[in-house]
């Protein structure tokens, strides 16, 4: 009896537990020492069943969102080296990606992933904002202040978005904790270390936001960077995955726009659908009919943008772009 | 009344000086011996080249002059020195040797207007001057006008204007000599200057070398004391000027003005370590021209300057090198039409253009062009003077700027003064271009200002209270606007200033002591109007770094040969950028001087205390400034009068 109860239980676990996917970044093939920042207009990266969205600006060579890094500079301080992780290489491997969370940053899930559960992440401080916390530079303060017994922090906070609402429930991680009585135990992260996110439930999308406790009339002093590596996600079953719906039914055009975009829905059943920024944040939700439809693009500000649409047979995402001019 | 120097018609045709201004205008060059020669000798005139006072004193509001005498009272000093002790000017200073801005009245550092002999110093990339790199050697005098003065002097004077002037001896001979001072944290102050005028000709030049390794300590809050690093600074500098007078009606002037200076930028408080240096350089040239007749006196000017920062932090691998060319002229004429009615008009035109890697390749170039006028009136009792000026940046006019100020007797200590008046400041080429965040779109900062005063004098005393009044609207500031991850420049909010300031000046003698002295209070808040997100700034709240209470004293005895001064400083308060307050602090300061006069030359020994109180106390927030520091200097030159 007990080994037939034994038996059961096993087939019922292996039954429920679901496959895991890790987005470790190293599809990149990237080198030691290099690093991409979305130049190549991209509009962001895709790893595992992640997609890591990227804003970059030709003009100015600018970049926020993410970027991905092999870079192994850990000695170097300032804004100019601002792909380099504290570790100088990614969680047992060549390859992490680096968020510029000002003032938040954002990750989609995709595939079999989307609308599942996200286990947990690696993550460790980028050169920048490690030196600068540890040092001072011309902007921030140095952590703990001059006398060293200031109680300042850098904390790292995780909601999700699901069904295009954002949690109240959230997953915080000091980067760095001077507050302790005992200054000997004040510390700033330099190593991989482990986030457990298990306890945010089912996610779309994974928002991340930085607080500090060096402010100004300019926000944060502290360089809003941090770096990830070895995100798992968790594949929904099969019975509930969503699928991805023919991405030759949604065709938007002129992309980029800078009045509006026409999206043209190619199914004849009309669908659910809604606008969100770089920031996971849904700006409109509106229905799909079949046919072209528009979207008003001429009050949002220039950016990236994406569209999803969602129906009983599955989802589909597209990027948006929306220029001045 | 005008105070012209009585002086002889000139005798030229006017056909001859338009070809003589002409000449001057389209040549800019230094090539003095093409002008005629005057058939006669002539003797000089004792007046100085400066600008018309219609423009340098508006009917209606204070102007305060320092003339050589009191300039040389601060030698080794900078302008800033001068202008916070006697003038009340907060001075935003980042410590000894770094960088100095002003806010008078409430305003920002962009809205001091600063005028080098009626050129505008500031920078067309910055719309503000870096106050520290003024060293008071290099000037003969000094005036400040507090409050608007856009429709005399265009954009940038909205708090107030500062006048820089250079002067030839007043008599005919020649003065030469050298002053070396020395002091803590291993300052050390070498100046010397040759003096010279003749029957046509006149020439100063002047030179220093500065040097501190300003390596003082400070206390922090903790009571821990620290030292500071990295703060060391080398200033050279050569100021030529050459005066032509052919005629006794007529004078050419032509400046050279070089300078660099070396800079480390010390860490804040909350760093361990700092690597910043700073190389500013720049040349200032300039010519002008007067003549003076019966009717009224005629300006021209031209100038070039080049000016170059280099910034360099090796430790986080940046260099940003920037520069900038200017190329001014300005006509202006001033009519005394009658014994009580006088008229002022006059042409600017100014082309900058800028270098930096904030222009991703671009070399932006900003042309302005400006005509102004004014009249003055004078009845039995009152006087009145309107003044006007129009200025077209590129391709966009500024709405025009008018000041209505008047004044007049009360009774016969007392009178009053009133003035009205528009001010405006143009977008800053970075304000404009700059990537990213540069915004070609920018709208000038504009205003209105009005403020009144009664002055009071009794003999040996004398008095002066005025209030003010200013908003501003379209104030630029760099912030986050709406869907942008980056910053930039916009129009966000609107700041209104108003403010109450005393002076009190007495001048007496007891026995052989005279003495001599002055108390200033000022009360001013400067308010953002309207509540900003990125930058935080809330509905009401006074602007970072604009201290409500300043005040100041200052004594001054002598005794034949000897001289002693004390003067006395308060600040109040400020709100930070950093959600920080920075208490307000009292400052002393002492100078003893002794003279000593032979045949012809001239001794001066003086010994000097700064912060005499050592008090800790901080203008810039993580910027300690230093506490008690002393020097020595002596001061020897050698007169000839013909």
């Amino acid at each position: 009896m007990k080994w037939t109860s034994t038996t059961i239980l096993l087939l019922l676990c292996t039954a429920l537990s679901y496959a895991q996917t890790t987005a470790d970044f190293e599809n990149f093939d990237l080198e030691p020492g290099e690093a991409l920042n979305g130049s190549d207009g991209s509009g962001g990266f895709q790893s595992g069943n992640l997609f890591l969205p990227n804003s970059y600006n030709p003009d100015f060579n600018a970049w926020s969102g993410w970027a991905i890094s092999a870079s192994t500079d850990a000695t170097t301080p300032g804004f100019m080296n601002d792909l380099s992780a504290i570790t100088g290489s990614g969680y047992n491997s060549t390859t992490y990606a680096v968020s510029y969370a000002s003032p938040q940053s954002v990750l989609v899930l995709q595939g079999a992933a989307a609308g599942g559960a996200v286990e947990g992440f690696y993550v460790t401080n980028g050169t920048y904002p490690y030196l600068s916390m540890l040092e001072g530079d011309g902007f921030a303060k140095k952590f703990g202040g001059e006398s060293g017994d200031d109680p300042d922090f850098f904390l790292l906070t995780i909601k999700k978005y699901l069904g295009g609402e954002l949690s109240t429930d959230s997953v915080n991680f000091y980067l760095a904790d001077y507050r302790f009585e005992d200054n000997s135990q004040d510390y700033i992260v330099e190593d991989w270390t482990y986030v457990d996110l298990s306890t945010l439930g089912n996610a779309d999308s994974l928002q991340f936001t930085m607080s500090s406790t060096d402010n100004g009339m300019f926000g944060m002093n502290t360089p809003a960077y941090f770096c990830m590596d070895d995100l798992m996600t968790t594949d929904m079953p099969v019975s509930t995955q969503r699928t991805e719906l023919p991405a030759a039914d949604l065709n938007v055009f002129p992309n980029p726009a800078s009045g509006t975009w026409y999206a043209q829905w190619g199914s004849n059943q009309e669908v659910e659908a809604r606008l969100m920024n770089i920031s996971g944040q849904v700006l409109q939700t509106f229905r799909l009919m079949p046919g072209t439809n528009a979207i008003e693009a001429l009050t949002l500000p220039a950016g990236i943008y994406v569209l999803q649409v969602h129906n009983a047979n599955g989802y589909l995402t597209k990027k948006l772009f929306k220029t001045n001019f | 009344m005008p105070h012209y120097p009585l002086l002889p018609c000139p005798s030229g045709s006017k056909t001859g000086r338009m070809r003589q201004l002409l000449i001057l205008l389209l040549s800019f060059s230094y090539a003095l011996p093409l002008l005629a020669q005057p058939d006669t000798a002539v003797l000089l005139p004792t007046a100085e080249i400066t600008t018309s006072p219609l423009r340098a004193n508006f009917t209606g509001s204070q102007e305060q002059r320092w003339d050589s005498t009191d300039v040389n009272r601060y030698a080794g000093y900078y302008l800033t020195d001068l202008l916070e002790r006697e003038g009340g000017i907060f001075i935003k200073n980042y410590g000894g040797g770094s960088i100095a801005t002003t806010s008078i009245r409430g305003g920002s550092a962009g809205h001091t207007a600063v005028t080098w002999n009626g050129l505008p110093l500031q920078s067309p990339m910055l719309g503000q001057l870096d106050f520290s790199l003024l060293p008071l050697a290099f000037v003969d005098g000094v005036n400040l006008q507090r409050g608007g003065g856009s429709a005399a002097w265009g954009s940038g004077a909205i708090g107030g204007t500062v006048g820089l002037r250079n002067t030839p001896l007043s008599y005919r001979g020649m003065e030469a000599g050298a002053q070396t001072m020395l002091g803590s944290f291993g300052f050390q102050d070498h100046q010397a200057r040759a003096r010279y005028r003749g029957e046509q000709w006149a020439f100063n030049t002047r030179m220093f070398h500065r040097s501190a390794d300003n390596d003082f300590n400070y206390q922090l809050d903790s009571g821990e004391e620290r030292q500071q690093t990295h703060a060391d600074f080398r200033q050279q500098a050569i100021l030529q000027e050459v005066y032509w007078q052919p005629r006794p009606d007529r004078q050419l002037a032509a400046f050279a003005w070089w300078q660099t200076s070396d800079r480390n930028i010390p860490p804040l408080t909350t760093q361990t370590r700092g690597e910043a240096l700073q190389l500013d350089t720049f040349l200032r040239t300039a010519l002008h021209y007067q003549q003076r007749s019966k009717h009224g006196v005629f300006n021209a000017r031209l100038g070039w300057f080049r000016e170059a920062i280099d910034y360099r932090d090796d430790a986080i691998l940046l260099r940003a090198l920037s520069h900038f060319h200017t190329l001014m002229g300005e006509v202006e004429h001033q009519w005394a039409l009658s014994a009580d009615l006088e008229l002022q008009a006059g042409l600017f035109y100014n082309r900058a253009t800028a270098t930096a890697d904030g222009y991703r390749g671009e070399q932006p170039e900003q042309q302005r062009a400006a005509a102004f006028a004014s009249i003055r009136k004078e009845w039995d009792a009152l006087r009145v003077q309107l003044s006007l000026r129009q200025e077209r940046v590129d391709d966009n006019w500024v709405p025009i700027v008018p000041a209505l100020g008047a004044n007049g007797p009360i009774t016969s200590n007392l009178s009053w003064q009133a003035k009205i008046s528009r001010n405006y400041r143009i977008p800053t080429l970075n304000d404009l271009h700059w990537l990213p965040g540069g915004n070609p779109d920018l709208l000038p900062e504009i205003g209105w200002s009005a403020e009144g005063g009664l002055s009071w004098q009794k003999g040996a005393w004398s008095y002066t209270v005025t209030g003010f009044h200013r908003r501003i609207d379209d104030w630029i500031m760099w912030g986050l606007t709406e869907g942008q991850n980056f910053w930039s420049a916009n129009n966000l909010t609107e700041v209104w200033s108003r403010g109450l300031e005393q002076r009190l000046s007495c001048r007496f003698t007891t026995g052989a002591w005279q003495w001599e002295g002055q108390v200033g209070y000022d009360y001013i808040r400067s308010t953002n109007e309207i509540a900003i997100q990125q930058p935080r700034i809330a509905e009401g709240e006074q602007l970072a770094y604009t201290p409500e209470h300043l005040g100041f004293a200052r004594i001054s005895v002598s005794k034949d040969a000897l001289q002693f001064t004390y003067q006395h400083r308060l600040t109040s308060a400020v709100q930070t950028l950093n959600d920080t307050e920075l208490p307000g602090y009292h400052l002393g300061f002492a100078q003893l001087q002794y003279q000593l006069s032979w045949q012809r030359f001239t001794l001066q020994a003086f010994g000097r205390a700064d912060n005499l109180w050592d008090a800790s106390y901080r203008i810039v927030d993580r910027r300690p400034m230093p506490g008690r520091s002393f020097q020595l200097g002596i001061n020897l030159f050698f007169k000839h009068k013909h």
